[in-house]
């Protein structure tokens, strides 16, 4: 009964942002990130971090374009390693492509995922990450949230 | 003997009524014979007439040793140099037309190409005696092979290299291609400055004539003085007397071939400034999209 309460929360949140509908894991909670660059960001309370945004697709650049650019940006100039890859569906049914990042830091191992969905007016990205152990435990749940994403 | 060497100081002096004129002081186009420059004309002092026409051969001899190769034989004294104003051109501005070639159709355009630092072209005395001088700053992409342009213009054309530095080269160019081959090094680069003058010097060419003739009349006729000197003192006042107009006139002579090959052989100097040429950043390649620098972990995991 919580889920669905917070899902609708959060749901009725994102509409009425204009933010696409995306369901968030039980543990975690969405913040108030009005001075933030995400439309909408949600933390589990051990540091697993899962956000979207909304892009103006003004370029009108494809999912291909898209996915190169922000390749290119976090292994040249971010210090990122791409790991793994892979396409995959949004709840709406529109295909994207998740880029699957890693990057070690004073001894700890991390990972950021990038999932990009592209429409002709909009560009769909979906961040997550976090540290080493706590992303193990969150991974199979940010995965699933990714899934239910609707660009309708 | 003693009135000997006094009438060479009297003759040195210009004094007892000399019918020597110094071409620098005489007055111009006012007098219709004898005098100016005009060693046989009649006065106190008389050289025979046999040393004068020596004077005038010694004249041409030096014009064509010196590559300048007046044309003493066509000038008939007194009367060219009156008709000759001394007119000192303008500079020429940008847009202003360039001078005239000052020896058109000479003997300019046929002699064999000269040794560098010489000019062999002959001055015509029945033109204005001009010496063209240019001044060009280039703005250019590749200096060096600029250069190499402008020297490949000057050899079509026999002219010369005077002086070669990193940015800049001196040439010298027949006066009669003057204009031309500036029009052709102009193509070569973007004109940033340009400035052409144009120096008559037909007034000081025509003076150092006459000068030369007339010193060499009169050392001709110390050298007779030399010749009937009775003892040691009177041969040595008259020596020293020859030593110094010899010395005058090898002066006189020096100045007569460096305006020769002035007049000959115009004188172009361009500079060369390289065109500032872009730099590309070598900084990583980035897209025009701001949101694409605040991907990463830094703004996610920063709460």
């Amino acid at each position: 009964m919580k889920t669905i309460v917070k899902t609708a929360a959060l749901s009725a949140l994102l509409v009425g942002c204009g933010s696409p509908p995306l369901t968030i894991p039980d543990d975690f909670v969405v913040l108030d990130d009005d001075y933030a660059d995400y439309d909408v960001r949600a933390t589990n309370a051990h540091g697993a971090v899962l956000a979207v945004r909304e892009i103006d697709n003004d370029v009108e650049g494809n999912l291909s374009f898209w996915v190169d650019a922000v390749k290119n940006k976090l292994r040249n100039q971010g210090g990122y390693s791409l790991l793994e890859e892979a396409d995959v569906n949004a709840g709406s049914g529109h295909a994207g492509h998740q880029l699957r990042f890693g990057r070690d830091q004073n001894g700890q191992a991390y990972q950021y995922w990038v999932t990009l969905f592209v429409t002709p007016d909009t560009v769909w990205v979906v961040e997550a990450g976090g540290r080493g152990e706590v992303w193990t435990d969150a991974q199979a749940r940010v995965e699933q949230a990714i899934t239910t994403l609707s660009l309708e | 003997m003693k009135n000997l060497v006094w009438a060479a100081a009297a003759l040195l002096l210009g004094c007892g009524g000399s019918s020597y004129e110094y071409a620098a002081t005489a007055p111009r186009g006012d007098s219709s014979e004898g005098g100016y420059g005009d060693v046989a004309s009649t006065g106190g002092y008389a050289p025979p007439a046999e040393p004068a026409e020596e004077s005038v051969s010694r004249m041409e001899v030096m014009a064509d040793a010196s590559g300048g190769g007046a044309d003493f034989d066509s000038w008939d004294g007194e009367d060219d140099v009156a008709a000759g104003p001394a007119t000192v051109q303008p500079q020429y501005a940008q847009n202003q037309p360039p001078p005239q070639q000052p020896t058109q159709g000479g003997p300019t355009q046929t002699q064999p190409r000269p040794q560098q630092g010489q000019a062999t072209d002959a001055v015509d005395l029945s033109q204005p005696l001009l010496i063209y001088t240019a001044t060009l700053h280039l703005g250019v992409y590749q200096v060096e092979a600029t250069q190499e342009t402008v020297i490949g213009i000057i050899n079509e054309v026999n002219g010369f290299l005077s002086q070669r530095t990193d940015n800049t080269i001196v040439v010298r160019v027949p006066a009669a291609q003057f204009q031309s081959v500036l029009d052709r090094i102009e193509d070569a680069g973007d004109v940033l400055h340009r400035q052409v003058e144009a120096l008559d010097v037909g007034e000081e060419y025509r003076d150092l004539a006459i000068r030369i003739r007339n010193s060499e009349a009169m050392r001709d006729r110390l050298e007779q003085l030399l010749r009937q000197a009775s003892n040691v003192e009177e041969a040595l006042a008259v020596e020293r007397e020859l030593q110094r107009i010899t010395e005058s006139i090898e002066q006189m002579k020096g100045r007569l071939r460096w305006l020769s090959d002035r007049i000959a052989f115009s004188t172009i100097t361009i500079h060369f400034q390289p065109r500032a040429t872009e730099t590309l950043s070598t900084d990583p390649f980035r897209l025009p999209f701001q949101w694409l620098d605040t991907l990463g972990l830094s703004n996610l995991l920063s709460l």
